[in-house]
């Protein structure tokens, strides 16, 4: 082994000749060899491939070596040396390199033969290719175009590899160089592209027209794909493209996806200008493809017995009728192609039955479409009872669509997915959980077809009621029954909620819930049964409306719910305790009132039998059942008769509690039984759920229990700092421990959840916070072990000054005082450790600067300085969150000082150019990217501030010394940094930033600019560069998407109404 | 436009007439569903599952019942069971377990199956909880008040709390909840509960009902104790419990203990508890001449309440695993009066459910279901409770509620 590394150094000196032997045995290690030996050669390879001078090695290794990994690996260097020293090597080098790649191109790929062979190596070679032309060209190769449009017509293979490489220029070009390239260059390589298309234009047509080499027009198709989506439209519309595409290739095997493909391409291209041409096209296209497939064929069969190919046509068939139909749909709904239509719409039908989820994504979304379409073209749902008689004229779409519609019903229906995703996963206090999925590819899933059922019953509800009744009367007859089914069924049942008129609804409910019991009562066995019930109490808690309004059937269906909770087969208390807290939720006025026929409101019955009701749930599902009641009590307006119903609510854990306390103030040894901590977890997390329900009357009971849970928690932290203090850090993985450890957090949360939940800050401030700032805060900094020191305690002070805001601005300095220097002491040693602890820091320092700023002003210039630097180690951290929180804070410290006129000078003279240096370094760093518009923002205010500032920033004194003073500084700091840019280029960045202070996104952009500038030195992937604009369009659009969807009644799940508007 | 506002309010009429229709059919469709949501909406609860209400207090009346009546059920599981005494039968239709197998079976169960877990996989928590699920006998409502109650019939003070099933093996003592879960886990001086005193390998096996308020663990019924106590008559396996209590707690003691207060477990100083450790003490057996005069409360404090009475039929074996047995009856302190006539005291009416608190039948009803249950033959069993008016005694009620 060590001759092996021996061996290598002499790779590594370049004044030997190249040892190709040793090269090829050390690229052989790499990929067949093993562990040690194996990293030694990948070291040897990396540094070799870092030297500034291996390329120099390349031609040498290209040509002697026999091993194609060895080949490839030099490809390698020559690639990273055109990424990114490029520009530094010298001229005449660089022309060596490019006449040297083209001669291997076009040696590699004139036989046929050996191109087939060596493929891997010559799409590496394309590829560097590229790169070069990046670079040169047009400046430095205006012959580019016509020299490989010449070569072209020489042969046909190199003509095939010559498409693959425009292929990948155009790749390059359009639809990655954002971010690679800066703006201006990308422009410029377009608008170069577009100028002389034409002549590649003129060869693929005369390719396509005139080949008889498949390869070449497989080729000369896929680059042509490429092209469609940028091309100028007349070469599309005005040349003879589109037929051969249709009536020559579509419906040869070999090259139906890709001309589906291209004719996708064109179906998406808008353009009013060529509407004739688009029904000429779509007639045309699918008379071809009724001679391929007859409309006869099962797909859904067809699909699930095909190859691969066959399999890809279907989904690029669905992906060529959805493009199409959404685009210029309307153009053939005139009478006179309505057949091309119903032909299309025929098959998006048959391709909706396919198996294969992915495909069915693509068929929904059209659907989706089109029932929005036709529903906001008359919003009107057909369904005003009082005028039932007089038949409404359905709009002429809807006519023409209703046939098809009906039959998307019965897909939407029969493929209903899942709407909630449930998880049971063990969490880190080794407590298995259920856990609520929010945002999963299947729920996303369920949402789009339950709008998209919700517009078709809109459209149509008779027709949406009568495909149900049907498949609920297929269930019961036997011919559709399978729990699947039944259950994909009640999903579609379910997810149609407030879609009908509500004298519709319940007329459709009584059915449906009557067949489903007399399934109920039909069907044997234990299992089915309770597969029935739970998707009867499913379909019931979607329908609260109905519920709400027939008190007698709501208060049998709880009372069946409690009955469930002893239902001891699988899963059916689960299923009880998730309906009943759905339903508490949204029907919680109707328990505490008294309802027609009764004595009492119904929380009276529940609270005088809760131990029987929860005595077989286990201890999770109790607290669900709490929460639940909890939200029915909160239904109580009457202060009075709320707080007599919140004392019997929590009599059955308050006794324990009071057993366990006064058990306690005996003998505190108690509290170090593992089932006493166990219980003391299980009943705060009672309290907290009820607390989550109640929200700030839960003050009684909180009040009751305050002292004493406070006097635990500091049992508790003292039992752990024992036990880590004897045993060592290890005795922190103790399930004893663990479960004390979340006795303290639960504490935290508690009162932090409550104080976020009330408005009555005099009372906080009054009687709960001075407690707990003597017992937590005071246990926090006293605690001798840091790894014991809870980081809720961070959060929930964090939380309480964001709810108290500048009410609690006189305790801060106490606050600082328990947490602050010991909490920096644990996270400024580096970036990692205590993770939560540092997250946590900085949210409390973030709350503290948004809301108690003025308690900043007041603290001594060191503590000061302690906090500014500590917001600069929050955004130097690579922790994407943290990094963010210590930018806002940052940004929001700023704005705060400029409140502050005294305080501001002094602030800008110290720490301006500090802040703005450190700024900078983040900027550059590519471990930061993902802040590119916060930085962007804060920069931008900060020279704003220099230029326009009364006070002179950072000078102190007014006038434009200040700009040229914080110009020349940048500068330096730049030029310091990255020697390799010219002072030209720095010049222009640093101009630029002053230009565009007042506009941030194009600050933005000439940030990003700089950075890829910066790359051709360091030369570092930056293709997430734009991840962040990303997520936020999504954002937007999505935000956009619930505005517009608020509008149409049942388009949201009635569980997820903001409360205002309900009940 | 008169015309169209003639037409319009016609139409609205016409509308209107029909929803109304539609109003009244809808009005009795909800009656009809609630009442087919109380009755058939179930799993694999029946009407006589004391997890539902009394079938006597229900809103509607229930449909007639093609199940025979408790006493015939009764007597045929008890001659089984003196069947397979005889010939060792396979018993499993009856839900009661073939005496040798499921004998072995069940030690076998209390040695094995609760292994220290290496690794908490979900497979390995499903299959222990799988391994207790549906253990526990349960009771049936009382609806037929049987003729040989005060012969034949053992009673028991049930407190309020969660009904487990307690094994003690290899040094510690568990406690499933009738779902199978493991509610609580503990040292005890049960045979096999602790390491204390060598348990080399023994084990035992109770039903009992957990107050966690009180730390006590309340012992109804014995399943192993030194021996396979499961086809034994109830009779013998209280006699077994009570001495092996009490042979337990005077060991532990040191001294004779009572029958009420006999900690187990727990250190005692002093007669008091010093540490909150989980307790076993026996629920309190009953003669039939102290029903109609039970204490209010029974505990201190009244924590636990009494929660109901169960009634063991003496002969009866410990039906393992095989859900609810008529041969184990129950009821509610409050319908020791509607039920069976005895006076009680009045806390316990308060103490009644509010689904509980109105009469929902009135006799002639109660009379026709009864008829409906009962087979023709039902003069002697059923007569008792015919005579009884139900509504009549709930009425005097609700005044004190």
């Amino acid at each position: 082994m060590a001759t092996l590394s021996d061996q290598a150094s002499k790779l590594l000196d370049f004044n030997q000749k190249l040892d190709i032997n040793l090269l090829d045995n050390i690229v052989g290690c790499m990929y067949t060899g093993m562990g040690e030996q194996q990293r030694i050669a990948q070291e040897v390879l990396t540094n070799l491939k870092e030297h500034p001078d291996a390329w120099t090695r390349v031609d040498a290794i290209l040509e002697f070596s026999t091993n194609q990994q060895t080949k490839y690996y030099a490809l390698q260097i020559l690639e990273q040396v055109i990424k990114t020293r490029w520009k530094v090597l010298p001229r005449n080098q660089c022309e060596g390199i490019k006449k040297y790649i083209v001669g291997l191109i076009i040696k590699t790929s004139s036989d046929p033969e050996i191109m087939e062979r060596e493929k891997m190596y010559l799409n590496k070679l394309n590829m560097i290719l590229v790169q070069v032309l990046k670079r040169e060209w047009p400046k430095n190769w205006e012959s580019f175009i016509p020299d490989i449009v010449g070569a072209s017509k020489t042969n046909e293979s190199l003509c095939q590899n010559n498409m693959v490489i425009l292929k990948l220029l155009s790749e390059e070009v359009f639809d990655f160089s954002s971010g690679q390239l800066t703006q201006t260059k990308a422009k410029h390589l377009k608008d170069t592209v577009c100028q002389e298309f034409l002549q590649v234009f003129q060869l693929c047509q005369f390719v396509l027209d005139n080949s008889q080499n498949a390869p070449l027009v497989g080729a000369t198709l896929e680059t042509l794909l490429r092209f469609l989506n940028w091309i100028p439209l007349g070469y599309i519309f005005e040349t003879q493209l589109i037929q051969p595409l249709i009536f020559k290739f579509l419906n040869v095997p070999m090259f139906r996806n890709v001309t589906l493909n291209c004719l996708t391409e064109i179906a998406g291209v808008k353009a009013s200008k060529y509407d004739d041409m688009f029904v000429t096209f779509i007639t045309q296209t699918m008379a071809q493809l009724e001679r391929m497939l007859p409309t006869n064929t099962n797909i859904r069969e067809a699909y699930a017995a095909g190859q691969d190919q066959e399999q890809n046509f279907i989904q690029n068939l669905a992906m060529f009728l959805c493009t199409y139909l959404k685009e210029h749909g309307t153009l053939i709904e005139k009478k006179e192609h309505s057949a091309v239509l119903l032909t299309a719409l025929h098959y998006l039908v048959l391709i909706s039955n396919v198996e294969e989820v992915e495909i069915f994504k693509i068929c929904l979304e059209y659907w989706n479409s089109l029932a929005a379409d036709l529903y906001r073209e008359s919003p009107f749902s057909g369904q005003c009872p009082l005028y039932s008689k007089l038949a409404p004229i359905m709009p002429q779409r809807r006519q023409f669509y209703a046939p098809v519609l009906t039959k998307v019903r019965y897909i939407m229906i029969s493929r209903m997915a899942k709407p909630e995703e449930v998880l049971v996963v063990e969490n880190e206090n080794g407590e298995v959980v259920r856990e609520f999925m929010k945002d999963t590819d299947a729920i996303n899933l369920y949402k789009n077809m339950r709008e998209t059922l919700v517009y078709l019953t809109h459209l149509d509800y008779i027709d949406t009621e009568r495909v149900m009744t049907e498949k609920l009367q297929n269930q019961v007859n036997g011919t559709e029954w399978s729990w699947k089914n039944l259950n994909t069924l009640c999903w579609a049942i379910g997810s149609i909620s407030g879609a009908m008129h509500e004298e519709d609804e319940k007329r459709f409910l009584v059915t449906v819930i009557k067949d489903l019991l007399g399934l109920c009562e039909q069907k044997k066995g234990k299992d089915n049964k309770a597969i029935i019930a739970s998707n009867i109490m499913y379909v019931v808690g979607q329908y609260p409306r109905f519920l709400r309004a027939h008190w007698k059937f709501l208060k049998t269906v709880v009372n069946k719910l409690f009955e469930f909770m002893h239902e001891t087969h699988d899963g059916v208390q689960d299923m009880a305790c998730d309906t009943f807290i759905k339903i508490a939720h949204k029907c919680r006025r109707h328990f505490v009132t008294v309802q027609t026929g009764e004595v009492m409101p119904f929380i009276e019955e529940i609270l005088a039998t809760i131990s029987a009701i929860i005595c077989d749930l286990h201890t999770q599902q109790v607290h669900t059942f709490y929460e639940a009641v909890g939200y029915m009590i909160s239904a109580q307006v009457d202060q009075v008769a709320q707080e007599a119903l919140i004392e019997k609510y929590m009599t059955l854990p308050n006794q324990i509690w009071d057993d366990i306390i006064s058990q306690a103030s005996k003998n505190v040894e108690v509290l170090k039984g593992p089932e006493v901590v166990k219980q003391l977890v299980s009943i705060l997390k009672t309290n907290v759920r009820a607390c989550k329900a109640l929200g700030h009357p839960y003050v009684l009971q909180l009040g009751r229990i305050y002292l004493d849970m406070l006097n635990v928690y500091k049992v508790m932290s003292s039992n752990i700092t024992a036990a880590i203090r004897t045993n060592g850090e290890g005795v922190t993985k103790q399930p004893l421990i663990k479960s004390m450890r979340v006795v303290k957090k639960e504490t935290l949360t508690l009162i932090s959840d409550w104080i976020s939940r009330t408005t009555d800050h005099v009372m906080v401030l009054d009687n709960f916070i001075p407690h707990l700032l003597d017992a937590v805060l005071l246990d926090y900094n006293h605690c001798s072990v840091a790894s014991a020191r809870e980081p809720e305690v961070l959060s929930a002070m964090a939380a309480i000054v964001n709810q108290l805001q500048r009410h609690i601005t006189s305790e801060v300095p106490m606050i600082f005082d328990a947490v602050f220097e010991c909490t920096l002491e644990m996270i400024n040693k580096n970036f990692e450790e205590y993770p939560e602890h540092r997250t946590n820091f900085f949210l409390l320092l973030q709350a503290v600067n948004t809301h108690c700023f003025p308690a900043f002003l007041n603290i001594p210039p060191a503590q000061f300085k302690l906090v500014l630097d500590s917001i600069i180690w929050a955004f130097k951290h690579t922790m994407r969150n943290v990094a963010e929180t210590g930018l806002q804070i940052l940004h929001q410290l700023l704005l705060n000082v400029e409140q502050h006129e005294q305080a501001a000078q002094s602030f800008y003279l110290t720490y301006f150019t500090d802040i703005l240096q450190h700024i900078l370094s983040v900027v550059t760093d590519t471990s930061h990217t993902a802040n590119l518009a916060m930085h962007a923002q804060i920069l931008a205010y900060m020279f704003k501030l220099v230029e326009t500032s009364p006070v002179g920033v950072p000078l102190g004194t007014p006038g434009p010394q200040n700009v040229t003073y914080v110009q020349e500084y940048v500068a330096s700091v730049l030029k310091g940094a990255f020697s390799h840019l010219s002072d030209n280029q720095i010049k222009i960045t640093v101009q630029g930033m002053f230009n565009l202070d007042m506009d941030i996104p194009a600050f933005k952009e000439h940030l990003r600019d700089f950075l890829v500038q910066i790359r051709e030195y360091t030369g570092e992937d930056d293709s997430d560069l734009f991840l962040e604009e990303r997520e936020g369009t999504l954002r937007i659009a999505q935000e956009e998407k619930r505005r517009i969807q608020l509008s149409v009644p049942g388009i949201i799940n009635p569980h997820d109404i903001p409360e205002e508007m309900q009940d | 436009m008169d015309f169209i506002i003639l037409r319009l309010l016609a139409s609205s009429l016409l509308a209107l007439a029909d929803s109304c229709i539609c109003g009244v059919d809808v009005i009795t469709q909800m009656d009809c569903l609630e009442e087919m949501l109380g009755e058939s909406l179930r799993v694999s609860t029946d009407r006589l599952d004391t997890s539902v209400i009394h079938p006597r207090y229900l809103e509607y009346k229930p449909k007639p019942s093609y199940e025979s009546r408790q006493e015939e059920r009764r007597k045929l599981i008890l001659e089984q069971q003196k069947k397979s005494r005889r010939v060792s039968l396979d018993l499993h239709r009856t839900g009661l377990p073939t005496t040798k197998k499921e004998s072995k079976k069940l030690e076998k169960e209390l040695n094995n199956g609760d292994q220290p877990k290496s690794n908490k996989s979900q497979e390995s928590t499903n299959k222990s909880h799988e391994q207790y699920k549906g253990a526990l006998m349960m009771s049936e409502w009382m609806v037929e008040v049987p003729t040989d109650l005060e012969a034949n019939w053992i009673i028991k003070a049930c407190p309020q709390g969660k009904r487990v099933l307690v094994v003690a093996n290899k040094g510690w003592t568990k406690a499933y909840g009738r779902n199978g879960h493991e509610v609580l886990k503990f040292v005890s001086s049960l045979p096999g509960g602790s390491y204390r005193g060598g348990t080399g390998g023994s084990s035992t096996c109770l039903d009992c009902i957990l107050c966690p308020a009180r730390c006590v663990l309340y012992v109804l019924d014995v399943i192993y104790w030194g021996a396979d106590l499961m086809y034994c008559d109830a009779e013998f396996r209280f006699f077994w419990l009570n001495s092996k209590m009490a042979e337990l707690g005077e060991q532990h003691v040191g001294g004779p203990g009572g029958e009420e207060e006999m900690g187990v477990d727990g250190e005692m100083v002093d007669g008091k508890r010093t540490g909150r450790r989980y307790q076993l003490e026996l629920a309190r057996t009953l003669d039939f001449s102290q029903l109609g005069n039970l204490p209010h409360p029974l505990h201190p404090d009244n924590l636990p309440r009494l929660d109901g009475i169960l009634f063991y039929q003496k002969e009866g074996w410990y039906s393992w695993k095989g859900g609810k047995t008529p041969l184990v009856l129950w009821l509610k302190p409050f319908m020791l009066h509607d039920v069976l006539g005895l006076p009680v005291h009045p806390n316990y009416l308060l103490e009644k459910p509010p689904q509980y608190s109105s009469p929902k039948m009135d006799v002639t009803e109660i009379d026709d279901e009864t008829k409906g249950i009962n087979k023709p033959d039902s003069k002697d069993a059923g007569n008792k409770v015919e005579t009884r008016t139900v509504g009549e005694n709930t009425n005097d009620n609700i005044d004190m509620t």
